[in-house]
């Protein structure tokens, strides 16, 4: 081989550079195959043999067969498609969760770095409040408080968004609760990056070019807290999935019959001393998830961050 | 040489004490009889209104127990009579019987314990079991301020009379209930709220209080003035676990830490029946309680009978039975069980499932078309969120009705219950256990009193139950309560579901730990180590 093949074409697209970085990481690879995995569990979940909701107590809490794979749960409920729809609500609490706290991140964070002075100031003390508070108490409060305003009889203005969470079985309380206070950790990362934006040379030029605000924030400031925001996101999500796990296992998450995976350790936990495979296989589905998730954020800042992928140059 | 001798002769020696210390070690420990209890709201006799009585049963003493066939089984008292006026029992204590600092147990105390109770400042929950005695519930509601008035007084050093407002059968029973006790007079005047800690508590029971520390432990040990027969067991000790007892027991108990178990969790059920040794100590009691599902009665489309029995008509209660009990629990068709006079369980709701649609279809809902997607409530606790989703599944499958389920932490059920009163639900999963073994503790205490917010309403069930309590011939009375059970099923508006069995597990060293009364207390003073 030569000299010349060992060093990256310099027009190498976007996908090449990724396809290249992924091949030559082989946690990444299977940390990616695995999230392809559990993606695909949850999206074809109806595709499976059993239905995760048809129970049979002839064949309840039966240890992994051939015909179910990874056995049936208290009432005869198969559960590899449990833990395919559970995934479902893992992951669909851990994408709107985290698109609701980004949003409110990114909208805070923004405002008080460009705006500075006394609003910087009240806004960064608030998010300091927030920060002392620990989150999965926060969480529990909030999400006990939703349940308390949604899940009884409710008239008035709230009627719509009482009768939006009976149907979704309790998902969107914890869908508010988690978005409501995961944004706190993005806001301050987007402050500081905004901030030392804020003095670039290109920012001020525009400004005197007579650009608005709206138009600085938008074409210059957002798109370089990107990186940011991404890496942000690969930590509010495997938070978003632990803390929906720990609000069902202490039951204001999701109500049954809907699994979720931490529902599904909750009442494993119960049976550990009889069957424990009802608490091993969603505890390892969830482990492994936040495993991988961790793998592809830990990836994607060194793929993203200048300093570290420079020196990741330099020594080699 | 000499030394690796010397060194073996002692590894040898201490092989042997180790080898025979283990047992002796083992039978020193069996001093104390061990087991695991929730954390007891109240140790005061007179407010303990949960299981809390059957920690206090140790060490209080009510006057009789009731056998199997309704008769009174004397202890702290000597006789019991009904004068012929129907109204007024004469109790004789037996003076043998003293406090646990060998003061006697006087008339006075008992009379004070009971005023006690029924004294609207004490807030007792256990004020409706002598809701029968005379001016009782006025006094206890407030309206009666003379304490005097109230149907119970001593009428010597060790004898007392109670007084019902009516002739009420039914008091025999509730005499011997472990809710009735005596407390020291003096002992509570003087210390107030503080009397129930062990240096100042004195029991009439077995066992006197020797510790007590909040949400970890309760000792106690014999009491030295007991006059029944003195226990063998000479020590208790009890640890607190906060959360599911029933895990928390039958670790322990797989880990011998405990000798006793109150109960089996729903899903170790059938690994402890399977398992060759575990499966013999179980020790199972057939309750005289029920677990039902009920309607809110005061709303549509509840209020339907014909919608009650599609509902009722459609439940598999032998896959309830065997889902949450492994098969331990029964199956119940009627809401108040076999064993209470009137009952019977011909009057159970008949029907199929072909009958339930066409019921159904007849209230206006065809295949479950336009019905009202609604919600079943149920407290986390217990199997109950097992039961609620089988339900879910029998009523959609087949009926083509849809509901979701609210389950709620038990203090927050219980809260949610009690709001239910004015409120709207639509179905909640609930139960009763019999406190005493007579129906007016089901037809009266449960579906009268209406302290599950069921809201049936119906006049001639009323009247007969109103006529049943007051009549004193016993076949009579059975006959009255029986017409009223064959209105409570056909009115349905509860659906009864399964019958509990208590699942208790004795280490085999044990013996003599026996079930008693409709309430399934222990008595440790009973029991003895083999």
């Amino acid at each position: 081989m030569s000299v010349l093949d060992l060093a990256p074409p310099r027009d190498a697209g976007m996908v090449t550079r990724l396809w290249r970085f992924i091949r030559h990481n082989p946690a990444l690879s299977l940390a990616l195959a695995f999230l392809l995995l559990v993606l695909a569990l949850a999206l074809f979940s109806s595709f499976l043999p059993h239905d995760a909701y048809r129970q049979n107590v002839l064949v309840r809490n039966s240890g992994p067969s051939l015909k179910y794979w990874l056995g049936t749960d208290a009432l005869g409920r198969d559960m590899v498609a449990r833990l395919a729809v559970g995934a479902r609500v893992s992951l669909t609490v851990a994408v709107a969760s985290t698109i609701i706290a980004v949003a409110i991140g990114v909208l805070v964070g923004t405002i008080a770095a460009y705006a500075g002075g006394f609003i910087d100031n009240a806004i960064m003390r608030f998010v300091d409040s927030m920060y002392a508070f620990p989150d999965t108490l926060f969480a529990i409060l909030f999400a006990a408080l939703i349940k308390g305003q949604l899940g009884g009889d409710v008239s008035g203005w709230m009627a719509p968004l009482a009768e939006a969470y009976r149907l979704s079985g309790g998902l969107l309380g914890v869908l508010l609760t988690l978005g409501l206070t995961g944004w706190v950790t993005t806001s301050r990362l987007v402050r500081a990056q905004v901030l030392s934006l804020k003095h670039a040379e290109y920012v001020l030029a525009c400004r005197l070019a007579g650009a608005s605000h709206w138009f600085i924030i938008r074409k210059h400031l957002l798109p370089n807290t990107l990186p940011v925001i991404l890496i942000a996101v690969t930590f509010v999500v495997p938070n978003a999935i632990l803390l929906e796990a720990g609000l069902s296992f202490i039951g204001v998450g999701i109500d049954p019959p809907t699994p979720s995976w931490g529902t599904m350790i909750a009442s494993g936990a119960q049976s550990i001393q009889s069957y424990p495979h009802l608490l091993v296989f969603p505890a390892l589905a969830i482990g492994l998830t936040l495993l991988a998730l961790n793998v592809v954020g830990d990836a994607l800042r060194d793929l993203l961050d200048p300093a570290v992928s420079a020196s990741r140059g330099a020594a080699t | 040489m000499l030394k690796s001798h010397v060194l073996k002769a002692f590894a040898i020696a201490a092989l042997f004490t180790t080898a025979l210390a283990g047992p002796v070690d083992a039978a020193s420990d069996k001093s104390a009889f061990r087991m695991i209890v929730g954390e007891p709201r109240y140790m005061d006799p007179n407010l303990a209104a949960d299981f809390a009585i059957y920690v206090n049963a140790q060490l209080f003493q009510p006057l009789a127990r009731t056998d199997k066939d309704g008769n009174l089984v004397l202890l702290q008292a000597k006789s019991i009579e009904l004068a012929p006026d129907g109204r007024t029992w004469k109790i004789a204590l037996n003076p043998d019987y003293k406090w646990s600092n060998g003061q006697p147990v006087t008339a006075a105390d008992w009379v004070y314990s009971w005023k006690r109770i029924l004294d609207p400042k004490t807030g007792s929950e256990t004020a409706s079991f002598l809701s029968d005695v005379e001016n009782a519930m006025d006094y206890n509601k407030g309206t009666l301020t003379d304490a005097e008035k109230v149907g119970i007084k001593a009428t010597g050093e060790y004898t007392f009379e109670v007084v019902t407002a009516l002739p009420a059968p039914q008091f025999r029973a509730k005499l011997a209930l472990p809710y009735l006790t005596p407390v020291p007079k003096a002992v509570v005047e003087e210390f107030g709220e503080k009397w129930v800690a062990p240096e100042h508590m004195l029991s009439n029971g077995p066992y006197k209080l020797v510790s007590r520390v909040n949400d970890q432990s309760i000792v106690m040990e014999a009491n030295p003035h007991y006059g029944g027969a003195k226990p063998a067991i000479p020590r208790i000790e009890m640890t607190i676990a906060s959360g599911d007892q029933c895990t928390a027991q039958l670790r322990a108990y797989e880990a011998d830490e405990i000798d006793f178990t109150t109960c089996v969790p729903s899903q170790d059920i059938a690994r402890i029946r399977g398992d060759a040794d575990l499966g013999k100590q179980l020790d199972p009691f057939a309750l005289a309680a029920t677990e039902w599902v009920q309607f809110d009665m005061r709303q549509a489309p509840w209020s339907d009978k014909r919608v009650r029995h599609a509902l009722a008509l459609v439940i598999d209660r032998q896959a309830i039975v065997t889902a949450v009990s492994d098969g331990t629990n029964r199956i119940a068709t009627t809401i108040v069980p076999e064993s209470i006079p009137g009952s019977n369980t011909a009057d159970a709701l008949k029907g199929s499932i072909e009958g339930a649609k066409k019921l159904l279809a007849e209230a206006g809902f065809p295949d479950g078309k336009g019905f009202p997607q609604f919600t079943i409530s149920t407290t986390s606790t217990r199997e109950r969120p097992l039961i609620a989703q089988l339900l879910q599944q029998m009523w959609s499958d087949n009926l083509g009705i849809q509901a979701n389920i609210n389950v709620l932490e038990a203090n927050a059920f219980r809260a949610w219950v009690q709001t239910r009163k004015t409120e709207k639900y639509d179905i909640m999963i609930n139960g009763w256990w019999s406190d005493y073994a007579d129906p007016a503790n089901w037809f009266g205490d449960l579906v009268t009193a209406d302290p599950r917010q069921n809201h049936f309403t119906n006049e001639a069930f009323a009247e007969i139950v109103k006529k049943a309590d007051a009549e004193t011939d016993p076949a009579k009375r059975a006959e009255l309560y029986r017409q009223a059970n064959k209105i409570l099923e056909e009115e349905q508006p509860m659906t009864a579901l399964q019958n509990p069995t208590d699942l208790w597990m004795v280490k085999p060293d044990v013996q003599g730990l026996a079930h008693e009364g409709v309430l399934n207390m222990y008595h440790i003073g009973e029991a003895a180590f083999k």
